[in-house]
């Protein structure tokens, strides 16, 4: 278990699903949020997708249960793994009743000083609309900078936005934890 | 032996864009099984065999978030490369678009500027796409010069995001919108669209 300020990073457990599948299935602003739509999906269906996401060779992704006092309240992972380029991209969600209280910071150091330290990546990426501000700022507080806006590359909520790439490099990231 | 006349799918200029053949497999073999093109494409250290290449092709059929074509210099009837787009998204209108002049003798002539313009002009009129990205290397000055011509805009880049001899590069990001490109030569292909058409929307 990675132990955050707030919260713990643990593997899922089947307990899990019910947690999982009303962040990913049930939820239309987090599902937006995480990818670019929402669509009905049965219980069958995404119980077919959690295993799938879970049973991932761990050379491409990695998840984490993002846990308050052992109970999961969101996801956060790592894919797109380049263990060659020593980087990879982050994805996180978390249940819509628990956002804008810091937990995603937390998470997202938490996962970093793992990704850092504990394995031996020098950058992790990611990428969010130009309209998630919740997620933009909660991002740079973890140390993330904006490295650029591919124009008018989503269709989110009724309108054209920009996809906004974000990357946080080990030794900027070494570098802050030093300073707080 | 004579070059094999290919249809025009997408004509240009000097060139035009072809569909593959089963018979380009050994042709692609040979292109990737090249250090210094698999370490522009991002394939870094890698070589890939007829195998692997004959799933590459057969995966063409069957995967619809992608479209590749071949480009034919038309003074030579020749196949110097493959362009593409992958990951075409129709929700949210986007694609990533790829290309390798695989002949190397074939680089550096203005070709490849050619077949990227040709290929967002198929995917922003065909496809109906908004926006195109590519990305390469930041030391691939023949590409970056090439995209530029071709009216892509960088907009970004994953700093240190590549690897080579333990030194780190940056990946740059290009993009380009169906607002910064002239679709007319791809209506030109509809010949009862006419000029302005009966558009209604
Ligand atoms: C993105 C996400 C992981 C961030 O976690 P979080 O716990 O909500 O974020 P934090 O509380 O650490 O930080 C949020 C920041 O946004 C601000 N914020 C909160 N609600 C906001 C809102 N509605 N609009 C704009 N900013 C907002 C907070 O004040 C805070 O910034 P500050 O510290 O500079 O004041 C989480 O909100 C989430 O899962 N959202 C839904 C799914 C999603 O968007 N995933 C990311 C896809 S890339
Ligand atoms: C990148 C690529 C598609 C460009 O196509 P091309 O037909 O070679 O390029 P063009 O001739 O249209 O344009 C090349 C531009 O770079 C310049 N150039 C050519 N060789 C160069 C070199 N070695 N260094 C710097 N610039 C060079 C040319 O002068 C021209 O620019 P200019 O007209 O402004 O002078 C092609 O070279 C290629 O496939 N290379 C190998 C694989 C690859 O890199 N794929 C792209 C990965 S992102």
């Amino acid at each position: 278990m990675l132990q955050g300020e707030r919260i713990a990073l643990r593997p899922f457990r089947e307990s899990d699903f019910d947690a999982w599948y009303r962040l990913m299935a049930e939820d239309v602003e987090v599902s937006i949020a995480g990818s670019g739509t929402w669509l009905p999906q049965t219980v069958e269906a995404a119980r077919h997708r959690w295993h799938s996401i879970l049973d991932a060779s761990p050379d491409d992704r990695i998840n984490f249960a993002v846990t308050i006092d052992d109970r999961c309240i969101g996801s956060i992972a790592i894919k797109f793994i380049d263990r060659r380029s020593q980087n990879a991209w982050l994805a996180i969600v978390l249940d819509s009743t628990q956002l804008g209280q810091g937990y995603g910071r937390d998470a997202v150091n938490t996962l970093l000083r793992w990704a850092f330290m504990i394995e031996n990546f020098h950058r992790i990426s990611l990428d969010t609309w130009s309209t998630n501000e919740r997620a933009i700022r909660c991002y740079k507080a973890a140390g993330f900078v904006e490295e650029g806006r591919m124009r008018e590359a989503a269709w989110v909520n009724g309108q054209r936005v920009d996809i906004v790439e974000m990357g946080v490099l080990r030794p900027e990231w070494l570098e802050r934890q030093q300073r707080s | 032996m004579l070059p094999v006349i290919r249809p025009e799918v997408v004509p240009g200029e000097r060139i035009f864009l072809t569909t593959l053949l089963q018979d380009d497999v050994p042709t692609f073999t040979e292109w990737f099984a090249d250090l210094e093109t698999t370490a522009y494409l991002g394939a870094v250290g890698a070589v890939f065999r007829v195998e692997q290449e004959q799933e590459w092709y057969n995966s063409l059929a069957k995967q619809s978030d992608q479209i590749n074509f071949g480009i034919i210099v038309r003074e030579t009837q020749h196949l110097i490369g493959t362009v593409g787009l992958k990951n075409i998204d129709l929700l949210h209108g986007t694609a990533e678009l790829g290309i390798n002049i695989g002949d190397k003798t074939a680089r550096g002539r203005g070709y490849g500027t050619e077949a990227v313009r040709l290929m967002a002009e198929y995917g922003c009129f065909f496809k109906n796409l908004s926006s195109i990205c590519l990305w390469f290397v930041a030391f691939n000055e023949r590409g970056h010069r090439a995209y530029l011509k071709a009216g892509f805009r960088e907009v970004g880049r994953w700093r240190g995001s590549y690897q080579l001899g333990g030194r780190r590069y940056d990946k740059v990001i290009m993009d380009i919108t169906r607002d910064d490109l002239d679709l007319s030569r791809m209506s030109a292909l509809i010949h009862q669209l006419g000029e302005h058409g009966h558009a209604t929307g």
